[in-house]
């Protein structure tokens, strides 16, 4: 289960606050699209969900953790987290000095000390599940951007994780690829992965969403299901549709 | 005049072996000292930190010569040392040699490796910290990357080590330099002596170069597109 529950957070990036006053909850297999113009603070919140960014003040639940921000959470706590939240970057960050199998099989055997057969095995079905057959031992550099971003997304599903985060997944790819990622997205939403995408991009937005979040200036503005997006509430997210 | 050449090269070539010796050993340890001294400088502890520093800066700001004097001649001034189990080592030459070319490739090739750690771009370390790695986790994925990427630049660190180690034959090691110092006190004919040193030392840095480059073409394949 990932159930997700945000309550009153805050967050700073430096001396500025990126985040103010956040609540936010969402069901497990949920896709939530989190929607806003530059600077909106999505990233910042996206960060929230695994910790990459420790809020000053609020709490997080999610499945059985429990974060209260007035405290400093123990560094044992955010690595369990993290193996159960899967991030796929918006430059991937594929480990570059390891082909694409060494790169789906590092974390399981060296955080989740999964045996490397038992990796191996696990690494090679979600190799053909997504559509990267052959290419296995090839390194990143060799390989093309839609292809990058599989082997990121297999990377994050290697770890089993509950819930699965995409920081602007199609800002770098072409429609043929944008369709194909949407795909992966139904295809794990079905497995009842909770999932969250940053995007500024609304028609990503309409294909994908369960739950959508649109923000500005590091606070909610509206939320709601994907209806929102045909019948907005707020003239911010209307102003922003038109544009 | 060439006959006269190939004769010294021929006479010198006896300490081709000491050279290499000396710069192979010196290179190992020396590497060695960098990995380690690489890791201590991602550790929190401060005073860790800065003793490495201070290493770094004692290594790398004073004379390669200076080094070697100090460990071969000063040692012998403290009496607690010499009577000490050390003095078996720090009275031979050979290992004082080694240790102060350790000691001086081991700081320069620490920044080389910590400069190459410190220019991995932040999402690498993100991407770890994603999945839950630890810090000696994300090291044991990151650190094989800087390595690689600091190859090129430590090749150049290796000529730099056997030429370094021409100044081991002021403490009386028979290299290719210490060689030349004595068939140029028998013959005076210095020209071709030093001349004929200078051509082997140039080989050898060839014929390492041409291995060096080869095993990076190999070790850098993974940025080939």
């Amino acid at each position: 289960m990932a159930d997700i529950q945000l309550n009153s957070i805050n967050c700073f990036y430096g001396a500025s606050q990126s985040l103010f006053d956040i609540n936010f909850s969402t069901t497990t297999g949920d896709t939530v699209v989190l929607l806003g113009p530059s600077g909106a603070g999505k990233s910042s919140l996206m960060r929230v969900f695994n910790l990459m960014q420790t809020p000053v003040s609020g709490d997080l639940s999610m499945g059985q953790y429990y974060f209260d921000f007035t405290k400093p959470p123990k560094s044992d706590d955010v690595r369990g987290l993290r193996t159960e939240v899967g991030m796929v970057f918006q430059q991937y960050h594929l480990w570059p000095h390891f082909t694409v199998l060494e790169n789906l099989i590092e974390a399981p055997c060296k955080v989740l000390k999964m045996a490397k057969e038992q990796a191996i095995e696990k690494a090679m079905g979600l190799i053909a599940r997504l559509r990267l057959h052959d290419l296995e031992h090839r390194y990143p550099a060799q390989l093309s951007g839609g292809q990058q971003q599989r082997v990121a997304i297999a990377r994050a599903l290697m770890m089993s994780p509950k819930v699965m985060l995409y920081d602007e997944p199609t800002a770098a790819l072409d429609p043929q690829i944008t369709a194909q990622f949407s795909e992966i997205i139904a295809e794990l939403s079905e497995l009842g992965i909770t999932q969250i995408i940053v995007t500024h991009e609304i028609a990503l937005a309409e294909k994908v969403a369960s739950k959508v979040v649109y923000m500005e200036g590091g606070r909610i503005i509206e939320q709601g299901d994907k209806s929102i997006l045909e019948h907005p509430a707020t003239n911010e997210l209307k102003h922003f549709l038109l544009h | 005049m060439l006959a006269g050449l190939y004769g010294y090269i021929a006479d010198l070539s006896e300490g081709v072996l000491m050279t290499l010796s000396l710069t192979f050993s010196s290179l190992l340890v020396g590497t060695i000292i960098a990995v380690i001294g690489t890791l201590l400088l991602t550790v929190k502890y401060k005073s860790v930190y800065w003793l490495v520093k201070c290493y770094l800066t004692l290594f790398t700001g004073t004379p390669l010569l200076v080094q070697i004097f100090l460990i071969y001649y000063g040692s012998g001034q403290f009496e607690w040392l010499k009577e000490s189990r050390a003095w078996v080592l720090l009275s031979e030459p050979w290992f004082c040699a080694v240790l102060a070319l350790s000691l001086n490739c081991g700081a320069y090739t620490t920044l080389l490796f910590h400069g190459a750690l410190s220019s991995i771009n932040r999402g690498q370390w993100e991407s770890c910290q994603s999945l839950g790695m630890s810090h000696s986790q994300t090291l044991k994925v990151l650190m094989p990357y800087a390595l690689k990427r600091a190859y090129p630049a430590y090749s150049n660190e290796v000529v730099l080590l056997l030429k370094g180690s021409s100044l081991a034959s002021t403490i009386t090691i028979m290299d290719i330099m210490g060689w030349s110092q004595r068939i140029n006190a028998q013959t005076y004919d210095t020209l071709m002596v030093f001349g004929a040193a200078g051509l082997l030392y140039l080989l050898l840095n060839l014929i390492i170069t041409v291995f060096m480059r080869l095993f990076e073409k190999r070790l850098l394949a993974f940025e080939q597109v």
